[in-house]
């Protein structure tokens, strides 16, 4: 846990002095990702300079899971706080070895202890063991990056700082790299604070946003809060006009899904279909086989002049062109449809067995309800 | 012919004047590492002092080297060593300051300073990054200030025989006087193979002590 409580940071440049954080207050719970995001020039890389020290704040208090460290020697405070900077700063005369293991020198672990974490956190950031001996230079950038955090990570500090970490990477090794610390988080659960410019990073990365302009923070919270009740004009501007596009990002098909939709057997009469198609007025429904697996789709204007005994459903269904799984996220399935020109998909699990089915006005209804749920807009506050 | 001829002839006293030659720059040059280095790493946290010290150390090495070593005469005479070894040592240790404080200052303030931040946020002390950090990285910057100064000295002893320090330059202060151009000749070819194999040496052992991170 980090709690920040009225922290303040004046830079004195001869007669002037500039505000460059006011008065943060904010509290990150264990094992949580912490974003802070703004312009350049916002406060946010001040604010997390602060945490550890690197800046020195003008007033206010700093508590690392529940401790005041305000008072804390800046040393030792910084052994306990795992660092990570946009130009990862690995040691060029280090091996991989004697980077990751700078810190448990310092605090004097025995030889044995330091080898053995080393491995440890190779197998962590998934690289060969073999590169322990490598130097920074014959490392990709992508690599350096991950043992850059292999190193914040090596003493095993309750709370990470990260400014910018995957900033140095290009777009698509960003993406990679970014997934793997999200699967890493997921085991180690430290308490994260990050900055970063990039509102779509946030999105990815964080369980709280905290959005600055000119040292100020503007808003605290989860980031489907931030897009879809932002707390100023500021923030909404910020977050962009097409803030909830950029909610689909946020959820996966199994959060949205219908998970109960109407579904016969390849077997079944068709005429029964119909039936209840009518009955609930529907415009199709999903044909499966004996397996769960689905098969197609049966339309009801294509068989509503059928008469009865006329057939089982696979004589007239249409075949399924594409399935979605459930873990896609919604962003992707919204594309799908455009790119299909399909209103509704059938879901399935691993095993290819239907589990649910998703619409357009599902989502619609699902992003829909937080607008209901509260009707104050920010033109209001 | 004349040349070689004289090489064996004189082995063993071209052997001895190397030997004192190879000593008085020897010395002279571990001092001002020592003292080179120390300063050019205390001049980095003190920017003012900076100009003055690297301004002293260019001032020192214009001074002709004849001139340096008639300024030290009267000086040293104090104490008895107006001539000899002394004056030489210290010319070649005032000549040496420059490469090694500027290569020294230059090396440590060219660190890119985001490997600062880092072993700042890791928790180093001053004295850790210095040591572990900074140092490391500086070694191949400073030992070409080292090499440099280790070569130009090799010449500036040479002269040193005029005030008696010995070395080789004896042959060549010799063959001027006594209008022997092999004696000359041999005294230079000697400095000059001193010269580059010292260099070669001082290469080889930059060689060992540069992390393969940095080559």
């Amino acid at each position: 846990m980090i709690e920040l409580k009225n922290l303040c940071k004046i830079f004195k440049t001869g007669n002037k002095s500039i505000v460059a954080a006011e008065n943060i207050s904010m509290r990150v719970k264990e094992g949580e990702i912490c974003v802070l995001l703004g312009p350049s020039g916002c406060g946010k890389t001040t604010t997390l300079k602060m945490i550890n020290k690197i800046i020195e704040p003008t007033s206010g208090e700093i508590f690392v899971n529940g401790k005041n460290v305000t008072n804390v020697d800046n040393i030792v405070l910084r052994r306990k706080i795992g660092y990570v900077i946009q130009q990862i700063g690995l040691f060029p005369n280090l091996t991989v070895k004697g980077n990751i293991s700078i810190v448990p020198k310092m605090l004097h672990w025995d030889k044995e202890r330091i080898d053995r974490r080393a491995e440890e956190l190779m197998e962590m950031i998934s690289l060969d063991k073999s590169y322990l001996s490598m130097y920074p230079k014959e490392l990709s950038g992508g690599q350096q990056q991950r043992i850059g955090v292999a190193r914040a990570l090596a003493a095993n500090p309750p709370v990470m700082l990260m400014d910018e970490p995957f900033g140095a990477i290009d777009p698509i090794n960003r993406e990679i790299i970014q997934d793997e610390f999200l699967r890493l988080q997921k085991k180690i659960k430290k308490t994260i604070i990050m900055v970063s410019h990039d509102i779509t990073e946030a999105i990815k990365m964080a369980d709280k946003i905290a959005i600055f302009k000119e040292g100020v923070l503007q808003q605290f919270d989860t980031p489907d809060n931030i897009l879809a009740h932002p707390g100023n004009s500021f923030v909404e501007n910020f977050v962009g006009k097409d803030r909830t596009l950029k909610r689909l990002n946020l959820y996966s098909v199994v959060d949205v899904m219908n998970k109960t939709p109407f579904i016969f057997n390849d077997n079944d009469n068709v005429c029964d279909a119909i039936k209840i198609m009518h009955e609930n007025s529907l415009a199709s429904v999903f044909i499966v086989d004996k397996d769960k697996k689905p098969v197609g789709r049966l339309v009801l204007k294509d068989v509503k002049n059928l008469k009865k005994n006329d057939g089982k459903c696979i004589n007239y269904m249409i075949e399924l062109k594409s399935m979605i799984k459930i873990e896609e996220n919604l962003r992707n399935i919204s594309s799908q449809m455009y790119l299909h020109s399909k209103s509704s998909f059938v879901c399935v699990d691993n095993d290819d067995k239907i589990v649910g089915e998703i619409s357009q006005d599902g989502i619609s209804n699902f992003l829909n309800a937080t607008y209901k749920k509260e009707p104050k807009g920010y033109e209001n506050v | 012919m004349d040349i070689l001829n004289f090489f064996i002839a004189n082995y063993k006293e071209i052997a001895y004047r190397t030997e004192e030659h190879i000593f008085i720059v020897f010395l002279a040059v571990s001092f001002a590492i020592l003292f080179g280095v120390t300063v050019g790493i205390y001049i980095t946290q003190h920017k003012k002092t900076a100009d003055v010290v690297l301004y002293i150390a260019s001032i020192i090495i214009t001074i002709p080297s004849i001139a340096l070593f008639g300024l030290m005469i009267p000086v040293l005479s104090l104490i008895n060593e107006g001539i000899g070894y002394l004056p030489a040592i210290i010319a070649v240790f005032l000549y040496s300051l420059l490469p090694i404080i500027r290569n020294t200052y230059t090396a440590i303030m060219n660190i890119d300073p985001a490997l600062r931040e880092a072993a700042k946020g890791m928790g180093m002390t001053n004295s850790q990054r210095l040591l572990k950090v900074e140092i490391p990285l500086s070694i191949p910057i400073i030992m070409a200030g080292v090499r440099y100064a280790t070569v130009l000295n090799i010449g500036v002893t040479a002269i040193a025989a005029y005030i008696g320090a010995g070395g080789l330059g004896t042959f060549i202060s010799q063959g001027i006087s006594q209008s022997n151009s092999t004696k000359l000749m041999v005294g230079a070819i000697s400095v000059s193979i001193l010269a580059v194999m010292a260099d070669y040496f001082l290469l080889f052992i930059q060689n060992k002590v540069t992390s393969k991170g940095l080559k």
